[in-house]
């Protein structure tokens, strides 16, 4: 609906059937007419459906088995290991090749790590923690980039003039430095991927409101706020109803190539140390820690690399996909 | 005159946000939880005498805001403080390890511009054939991969399968050979494109493939501009139309995305420098942020915020230099 209505706004004489031209499933089959998009959402469900596995797995079989339970649902499988604990010495072969190399087993597809865990169920694992730091702090900035860059476009003057140089100051940190700064300060010394989230979440607040800013500067001036203004509306009341609504579709977009991003930058975090930490997987730490077996092992230093890889480049083709079907330009 | 006029401009409004970082700098690294000596010792023992010098020594015990006005005032004398674990000058540091990282963006730079220029030209001008799907494909990897990740895939095929170019360090052309046990200063020229390659290639890789889809698009909409028409209907060959017609306003929005960009740049230079062992500001900081030593970090942060404003003035300078269409003195 929200979308539907910011569409509307940008093209000229709208048909009589605006819902159907321009709704949500018009713009979902939009994306999946387009091969590129659709291979990217393809990707990001995939990524998606295995960490929701994944977190729901393991959170069950804390509940079923307590706390501090050594187990998880996915091992009874074939395919999976335990994605954290360290085998018994003698039990797993450490440092093991994938499956085509000629010393490999095909019971650990992606070989084993210098633990000896299953690099296969490792990567698997790693998704979760990837995506749920993309969107979650996605989110952040995006709610707390709408509110600052709906009230400073909408306002004008000098609550603008304020808010956009502290935009401006955020902005000139690289987000990297900014975020390692915060996270190692906040957490007192002792970062983990908590503070990461939050540091990355609040990092993006301004490049948010930067863009929904200028959104709302072109919707201010329709003539529907006028509108509402001469029939009395609180501003707080226009601002909720109407102006974010209509500006809606670009920081959609916007926010799904931002996920892909702020994946980049935390897999930077965990691989310098300050995103999740030891033993949780995750690919930034995997990376990290396959960093020391650089010549003994080189597989170890592949795979997780080419899961970030993949993962981003799906939300990127999504992104681009979806950019191109709520673009009113490319439409007509 | 003008230009003049409009550089003094950019320069005052840059002030503000410079002051900006000053004081997230300074409010994050007074952020941390607990006694910031004692963090900054982490741990050892030391008797509460050594404690109560140490807190004179860095004042403090006075409140926050008289603090931040101490320091701003030694700042703008060019004193960034002094780093307590390395019981030196914060800009002395700086300045001895500023060289590598400067040497280290710039070329990235060069081989983003040499190779996004070119492949962005090729692109547009076969747009939809083949040469422009690979060129497109080549952008969204780019922009997909983490650039440290890159760096240990370069490391892992060229310095440890093939052997064919060193793995870690820098060999700096503005030292004698000698230092180097070179034969002289070809070999130092030699020694020093050895070393730079492959940290350039892993820090550059972002930036050309930004730049070449920006390159892509502006060429796509120049070569389609009402000059280019009239140019083809004087019979003009299309080279020269590409060269001297097209080509020329198409770099216009370059400048700005390389200037906007140094952010990412300077980000990922803490990375590669991690990467292959580089010890430029990217080390330090991380090292700083190793140590808490709050000094050192504060100063870093501060002067990469520097260098960034610094570095998108000097692109909108040459912006406005360049095209003739900027009116000085407007905003951007």
């Amino acid at each position: 609906m929200a979308l539907g209505e910011a569409q509307t706004d940008e093209s000229h004489g709208p048909s009589e059937d605006v819902e159907a031209e321009y709704g949500w499933r018009y713009t979902f089959s939009k994306v999946m007419e387009d091969t590129t998009a659709r291979w990217g959402l393809y990707v990001v469900a995939l990524v998606l459906l295995v960490s929701t596995y994944t977190f729901i797995d393991s959170n069950l079989s804390q509940l079923t088995f307590g706390a501090f339970s050594d187990f998880t649902f996915a091992e009874t499988l074939p395919i999976f290991d335990h994605p954290e604990r360290i085998p018994p010495p003698g039990e797993g072969e450490e440092n093991m090749p994938p499956a085509f190399h000629a010393d490999g087993s095909l019971s650990n597809p992606l070989g084993t790590d210098p633990s000896g865990r299953d690099y296969f169920t490792r990567i698997v694992y790693g998704a979760q923690v990837s995506v749920s730091v993309g969107i979650v702090s996605t989110l952040i900035g995006f709610v707390g980039g709408t509110i600052i860059g709906a009230v400073s476009g909408f306002y004008g003057g000098r609550v603008d003039d304020a808010l956009m140089r502290m935009v401006e100051t955020v902005y000139a940190i690289p987000p990297l430095i900014l975020i390692i700064v915060f996270t190692v300060f906040v957490s007192g010394g002792s970062p983990d991927i908590t503070y990461a989230i939050l540091g990355v979440g609040i990092t993006f607040i301004p490049v948010f409101a930067r863009i929904i800013r200028s959104e709302v500067l072109s919707v201010r001036e329709m003539d529907y706020i006028e509108a509402a203004k001469a029939s009395g509306v609180k501003n707080r009341n226009i601002i909720r109803r109407h102006v974010i609504p209509n500006s809606f579709a670009p920081v959609l977009v916007y926010a799904t190539l931002q996920i892909g991003v702020t994946i980049l930058i935390v897999a930077g975090l965990s691989f310098l140390g300050y995103g999740a930490q030891p033993p949780t997987p995750d690919w930034g730490q995997m990376l990290n820690t396959s960093h020391g077996y650089m010549h003994s092992n080189v597989w170890l230093s592949i795979w997780p690399g080419l899961a970030i890889l993949v993962t981003i480049m799906g939300f990127n083709l999504f992104g681009d996909g979806l950019q191109d079907a709520l673009d009113p330009r490319i439409n007509d | 005159m003008g230009l003049l006029r409009y550089t003094a401009g950019r320069v005052v409004q840059a002030i503000p946000v410079l002051i900006g970082i000053t004081v997230i700098t300074f409010i994050l690294a007074n952020l941390a939880p607990g006694d910031p000596v004692r963090l900054m010792l982490q741990g050892q023992e030391v008797n509460q005498e050594v404690i109560a010098r140490i807190e004179r020594q860095y004042g403090l015990h006075r409140p926050l805001h008289e603090r931040y006005l101490t320091y701003m005032g030694n700042v703008l004398q060019g004193d960034l403080g002094h780093s307590i674990h390395r019981d030196r000058p914060v800009t002395a540091l700086l300045a001895q390890r500023a060289g590598p990282t400067l040497m280290l963006v710039l070329s990235a730079y060069a081989f983003a511009l040499a190779t996004a220029i070119p492949l962005g030209i090729i692109a547009a001008t076969r747009r939809n054939e083949p040469t422009d799907h690979v060129s497109r494909i080549v952008a969204l990897i780019g922009v997909s991969t983490p650039s440290f990740w890159i760096g240990i895939v370069l490391i892992l095929i060229f310095a440890i399968q093939l052997g064919w170019l060193p793995s870690s360090g820098l060999v700096y052309p503005w030292r004698s050979p000698d230092q180097y046990g070179y034969s002289g200063y070809p070999e130092l020229a030699y020694q020093t494109i050895r070393h730079l390659l492959l940290p350039m290639i892993a820090l550059g890789t972002l930036q050309m493939a930004t730049l070449m889809r920006v390159e892509r698009t502006q060429m796509i909409e120049s070569l389609q501009g009402e000059y280019v028409k009239l140019a083809r209907a004087y019979g003009v060959p299309e080279r020269t139309i590409l060269r001297k017609h097209a080509f020329q306003v198409a770099q216009l929005p370059i400048i700005t995305i390389i200037g906007l960009n140094l952010s990412t740049a300077l980000g990922g230079a803490v990375l590669t420098e991690y990467v292959f062992n580089i010890n430029g500001i990217g080390r330090l900081f991380l090292e700083a942020i190793q140590s808490l030593d709050y000094q050192l970090i504060m100063g870093i942060t501060i002067v990469i915020g520097t260098m960034f404003v610094v570095g998108v003035i000097i692109t909108d300078i040459s912006y406005a230099y360049i095209d003739p269409r900027v009116t000085y003195g407007e905003h951007d």
